[in-house]
């Protein structure tokens, strides 16, 4: 087993159409990421960032029933647990506490990052074609929504000026390297996949908990305040 | 006789500091003496580990853990300069709380925090698979994240926000780049954790798809990069060193880009062998000039101390990947003694600067003068440390220097080593006339004068150690640091 990737694996999926089902959330995900691209409110901000994680989820089962692995399985299942449930509802509770639950970002115009957005999904799907990755691609979607993923989360972390918004560009960079994990290794051994889940967990909890200070200290958790320090 | 299997060390290594941690949660004093005895206990661990090391081979425990001549050299980085800081914290902390910056309870957070940060380096340079030391990795920020924030002022938290968002995204590029290199070491040795392990790949790389390790290095040479300092990913740097507690900033500064660095060697080594010694190498090398180049102005213009050392931790960690770029037995030796030395002497010199601002109540250094008559010892050291620091004689960063420009200009890479010199120059200049300002002239009546002991023999003991090495470097280190360079050098075959 090394990863759909490989010819061989087709021959698992293609009669099931297990491939065009993945194919098809990938896209899901990809569509998701970029109505959190679109969304302003945190408090949605957050739920789309756990349907993120629910379709990534759903990505892992798929591949799971496909090969049989019980790693796959064991990382559905620490999905679900961890980035569906139990992050949304830590990030949620820290909006409660910092009373952001209705807060949004500054104004600003939807329409300009939703085309900076598009173009770097473009640019994802280039550069997925470009880099010839050995093996043969067996799902069309897969590399480049993983890339886009990654460039979407970017641009939510240097775009907004919320720090929990930071947070959710930072986990969705975070779901795109993890999809590309999926396909390319069905996750990684199991041992490593515990250690980087409790890493993310653990990163998002202390960010919660910074979030909550910044708010107690500025008064907001608008990031442009924080730069008083310069050389 | 009862026989010791020093392989035993390497779990009792990463122990000690997790159980020092729990014991810090106890109340004062029980809190300061267990932080103590524990840091010393590491000390002991540690360094008998890096001993048995050099002197007996590589160490493997439970296919888990693994301590080569690289491990063995940053064990010993990680377990001096934490007990250094563990120590000078002790009367550091009491002083925040009697001033009010700090509460009293939150001595005991210290404790527990610092001792897990230590944990996390510990890991990180002593697990075998490398999706583990990623994830060793990602702890140590989140670690320190916590100790950068901990006086809570507005400057902490934009500097701690700074640092863990920088810092993850870096983080998460590098994961990318490790499940790459899995990708490749799946192919060529089967799915499962041996595809991680570094041994593995090592033995591997010819047999290892170059595409996938040229991208997989890449990413993690900019993501762990990111970690380690290198320009221009390093913007996070400055303010995370200057707004932590001093101790927390000595070993932010000297250990860990130091075990960031580690990281990308790592990957370093099984790149070049699939690679060629070339591809890594430069890149290296190049992110390594880029880094002293950078570090240079901002070291000039510099108004605040500790801001001072953040840039200058910048200079010396891409002097150090410059000597690994050059590669060579002579560039890879002072790779090592650069390592060493820094971590020991920029230690030292945060310490004093630390004594420094506390007792002239600013970071500022126009507002430091007379520092020398004030503290004699702090106050001197953080001439003579600039001094060392900066590469001067008898220093043996002027020693690490010397060879891997000499070993550059052997190379052939003139025009390298010509801008390196200018750089260095440079900062030598910067260096002694903010430390000089700060040390000679008078100061106001104000200030209170004289030293303690304890502070005095915390940093001027370490000098000298420093100062004699940079004279005479005695034979067992001299075969360590061989022994360093010829795992490295595996890269440059």
């Amino acid at each position: 087993m090394v990863g759909l990737w490989h010819p061989e694996i087709s021959a698992i999926l293609a009669p099931a159409g297990l491939a065009r089902l993945i194919d098809g959330l990938a896209v899901l995900l990809l569509v998701v990421a970029l109505v959190g691209v679109a969304t302003y409110q945190l408090e949605r901000g957050v739920w789309l960032v756990g349907a993120q994680a629910l379709v990534l989820a759903a990505v892992a089962f798929t591949i799971a029933v496909a090969t049989g692995a019980l790693h796959v399985y064991a990382a559905a299942l620490l999905t679900v647990a961890i980035k569906v449930v139990v992050i949304p509802t830590v990030l949620l509770r820290v909006l409660q506490r910092v009373r952001l639950r209705h807060e949004s970002e500054p104004a600003v115009p939807a329409k300009p990052a939703m085309l900076v957005a598009i173009g770097l999904v473009l640019i994802a799907y280039r550069a997925a074609h470009e880099l010839d990755l050995p093996g043969a691609v067996l799902t069309a979607h897969a590399l480049p929504v993983s890339l886009a993923l990654v460039l979407i989360g970017l641009l939510l972390m240097v775009g907004r000026r919320r720090a929990l918004s930071q947070v959710l560009g930072l986990i969705t960079m975070e779901n795109g390297v993890y999809l590309a994990a999926l396909f390319a290794t069905y996750g990684l051994p199991l041992a490593v996949e515990i250690c980087v889940f409790f890493d993310v967990l653990v990163g998002v909890l202390l960010m919660g908990v910074f979030v909550a200070r910044i708010n107690e200290t500025f008064a907001s958790t608008d990031t442009d305040q924080l730069r008083s320090l310069r050389h | 006789m009862i026989s010791f299997d020093l392989s035993l060390l390497l779990p009792i290594t990463l122990l000690l500091p997790l159980v020092t941690a729990i014991a810090g949660r106890l109340p004062a004093p029980w809190s300061e003496r267990s932080h103590l005895a524990g840091a010393t206990a590491v000390l002991a661990a540690g360094l008998g580990l890096a001993v048995g090391v050099f002197a007996g081979g590589p160490l493997l425990w439970a296919d888990l853990l693994y301590a080569d001549a690289l491990s063995a050299l940053l064990v010993a980085v990680v377990v001096l300069v934490g007990w250094g800081g563990a120590a000078y914290s002790i009367g550091y902390l009491r002083h925040d709380v009697s001033e009010g910056h700090l509460v009293a309870v939150q001595q005991r957070w210290f404790v527990q925090w610092y001792q897990l940060f230590l944990a996390a380096m510990l890991a990180t340079v002593l697990v075998e698979n490398l999706g583990l030391m990623w994830a060793a990795v990602e702890a140590t920020t989140l670690a320190s994240a916590v100790l950068v924030g901990f006086y809570r002022t507005r400057a902490a938290h934009e500097a701690a926000w700074k640092y863990l968002l920088i810092c993850t995204v870096g983080i998460t590029f590098a994961l990318f780049g490790v499940l790459l290199a899995y990708y490749a070491g799946a192919r060529a040795l089967g799915d499962g954790e041996a595809a991680l392990s570094w041994r593995a790949l090592v033995a591997a790389a010819p047999r290892l798809d170059p595409g996938l390790m040229r991208l997989s290095f890449i990413f993690v040479l900019v993501g762990f990069g990111t970690k380690a300092g290198f320009a221009p990913l390093h913007t996070w740097l400055p303010d995370a060193h200057s707004q932590a507690p001093t101790p927390v900033s000595a070993v932010l500064s000297g250990v860990l880009l130091p075990c960031a660095l580690y990281a990308i060697l790592r990957f370093h080594v099984i790149a070049a062998g699939t690679l060629g010694p070339s591809f890594s190498s430069d890149l290296l090398l190049w992110f390594g000039v880029l880094s002293a180049v950078v570090a240079v102005p901002f070291v000039l213009i510099q108004r605040d101390i500790k801001r001072l050392l953040a840039y200058s931790s910048i200079e010396h960690i891409g002097l150090i990947a410059v000597a690994i770029g050059i590669g060579g037995p002579i560039a890879l030796f002072a790779a090592g003694l650069h390592l060493l030395a820094h971590a020991v002497g920029k230690a030292l010199l945060f310490f004093a600067a630390g004594n420094i601002a506390v007792r002239y109540g600013t970071r500022t250094m126009a507002r430091i003068t007379g520092a020398a008559r004030v503290m004699p010892v702090s106050g001197s050291i953080v001439l003579l440390g600039a001094l060392a620091l900066a590469g001067s004689p008898p220093s043996p960063l002027f020693v690490s220097e010397l060879g891997m420009l000499g070993a550059g200009v052997a190379a052939g890479r003139l025009p390298t080593v010509a801008l390196l010199l200018a750089c260095l120059a440079l900062v030598f200049a910067g260096l002694v006339y903010h430390a000089s300002r700060m040390a000679f002239g008078t100061t106001s009546a104000r200030v209170l004068q004289g030293e303690s002991r304890w502070g005095a023999a915390l940093v001027g003991v370490p000098l000298v150690g420093l100062a004699v090495l940079g004279v005479f470097l005695p034979p067992p280190l001299v075969s360590a640091l061989q022994q360093v360079a010829a795992v490295l050098a595996r890269a440059s075959l």
